[in-house]
């Protein structure tokens, strides 16, 4: 893995635009930069991340079979019971996984080591998927990268694909904040695979999202929900006011109920449990387990729910070195060693490896100057050279 | 309850990557096509496509012989007073409808959830946890 500084296209910005890409700067920020890109080999990419990708999928898969038969688990990631039914029905009905994002940390040669599963509500999908390709062709075109270059980034067709597979000829309805533009945009790339694959779509906000006297969800002409995307995370559907109701509607939900297991990051000291020393995990254990003395003073703190890294705390040698604000943490923290990102010209950078319908099919990187990245974290594209 | 699932539902299995095909075209890595057939067709220099809730989108009936070719879709947005149409490059003019109307409500109960007046359904229901974080995504 080799950060390279690089030209940037002097029409990106147009281009972004036309294309929809519509928060390329956030804040006056740039959130896209293409002023320098990753290069890695394809041997790289393969060993280093597309199968480790598919290991750490089938090792989360087993987790949830587990949990679902357990409530033991379900009970040590603190999710509500109310919400167990809906979460092992979803499983047992093989509910479809349509995407999620594996955070990993990758020093350029050990083993990636899994920081996080972005399982539920993973967002930076637009820019991975479409203008981070983009990028590459022009930059080839451009002579910026090598001609023969490549990118591991197969995401576009396989949304379009898993789609269809999901779609079952279902109106799709897909939801969330639309007055976010990040999430507005995530939804609407979404819209615009599914309808590729030839389902009917219709966007609604959440907040618009209606009960039924029937107990049926439905949209603002009252037609009923039948399938959902929705860009908006299970916990805090479960304590919406409607939260109460999901159970017995009949929509059913992409990603699954059964996706807040792994969405919630009590599965990183669980899968420590399950899989011992496996060489993409970190160890981790809750942090009311006496076995987290065992990590020292050295750790990584993190809520069992949160986002963009809100409240994660880095400590090392007793120190608090780094601590992001946020809403979250009441229900707990887990703790995990500390494996510090590596550090390219002063910047630190997570691998984002995406998986659509449980395959291995993309990469993502974002850097920042902080050694936890957040929301504000510049997506930098990468090359297979 | 619903049937148990199948054994081989959530089991690891032995990692299977298939092997690249190189040097034999078109790369195993990289996508072989990649379009958009809403987006960009209506968001120049603008937020417009990402801020139209309540739009449809229907492939029309020759779609699946052109999927990846823009105008073969028809896409309606729902506005508080009247709906736009358009065919493939969407409506961008419902965001200031949709937005007037709802800055406009005044349905939202103090529980959270609200009988709309010209809908039996209650709404308001999800998303006040949201609103309050201010994003969602990861």
């Amino acid at each position: 893995m080799q950060r390279i500084p690089c030209p940037e296209r002097d029409d990106w910005r147009a281009t972004a635009e036309s294309m929809g890409f519509c928060f390329h700067t956030i804040g006056g920020e740039r959130y896209w930069d293409e002023r320098a890109y990753y290069a890695f080999t394809l041997n790289e990419i393969e060993r280093r991340f597309e199968t480790p990708t598919a290991e750490i999928e089938a090792m989360c898969l087993e987790l949830v079979g587990r949990a679902v038969s357990d409530e033991k688990y379900l009970r040590r990631l603190k999710i509500p019971e109310a919400f167990w039914p809906l979460i092992s029905e979803s499983w047992r009905r093989r509910d479809a996984s349509l995407y999620g994002r594996l955070d990993l940390s990758y020093d350029g040669w050990s083993p990636a080591k899994l920081l996080e599963y972005n399982a539920d509500t993973p967002t930076s999908l637009f820019e991975a998927a479409v203008f981070q390709w983009t990028w590459l062709e022009q930059a080839m075109e451009r002579a910026i990268i090598p001609k023969r270059a490549d990118q591991f980034n197969s995401l576009h067709e396989r949304l379009i694909e898993a789609w269809k597979k999901i779609g079952g000829g279902k109106h799709l309805h897909l939801t969330g904040m639309t007055d976010n533009v990040e999430d507005g945009g995530t939804l609407a790339y979404l819209q615009d695979t599914a309808t590729q694959a030839g389902l009917k779509t219709t966007l609604i906000d959440i907040k618009d999202v209606g009960l039924a006297g029937d107990g049926r969800f439905v949209d603002l002409e009252d037609r009923p929900i039948e399938l959902a995307f929705k860009l908006y995370p299970w916990e805090w559907m479960s304590q919406d006011t409607f939260g109460a109701k999901l159970t017995a509607a009949p929509t059913r939900w992409v990603e699954p109920p059964w996706k807040a297991i792994l969405s919630n990051k009590g599965i990183l000291p669980l899968l420590w449990e399950m899989f011992p020393k496996h060489p993409n995990l970190l160890p981790a254990y809750f942090e009311d387990d006496p076995k987290a003395t065992s990590l020292g003073s050295s750790f990584v703190r993190k809520p069992l729910y949160s986002r963009e890294g809100a409240n994660v705390t880095l400590v090392s040698a007793g120190t608090t070195l780094m601590e992001q604000q946020g809403p979250y943490g009441a229900e707990g923290y887990i703790r995990q060693a500390l494996a510090p990102l590596p550090s390219n010209s002063d910047q630190y950078a997570v691998i984002g490896s995406w998986l659509v319908d449980h395959m291995p099919c993309g990469l993502s990187i974002r850097e920042d100057e902080n050694p936890i990245t957040g929301n504000t974290s510049r997506f930098l594209p990468h090359a297979i050279v | 309850m619903a049937d148990k699932p199948e054994k081989e539902f959530g089991k690891r299995k032995p990692v299977s990557v298939p092997a690249s095909p190189r040097p034999a075209p078109p790369p195993a890595k990289r996508s072989g096509h990649v379009a958009l057939l809403l987006m960009g067709t209506v968001a120049v220099g603008s937020t417009a496509y990402v801020l139209m809730p309540n739009r449809t989108c229907e492939p029309s009936p020759n779609a699946a012989s052109m999927p990846y070719q823009q105008g073969s879709t028809e896409c309606t947005s729902r506005g508080s007073s009247s709906g736009s149409h358009s065919s493939g490059s969407g409506g961008g003019s419902s965001r200031s409808s949709y937005y007037s109307s709802d800055s406009s409500s005044s349905s939202h109960s103090s529980s959270g959830t609200s009988d709309s007046a010209a809908h039996s359904a209650q709404r308001g229901g999800f998303g006040s946890f949201g609103h309050a974080v201010g994003f969602s995504g990861g």
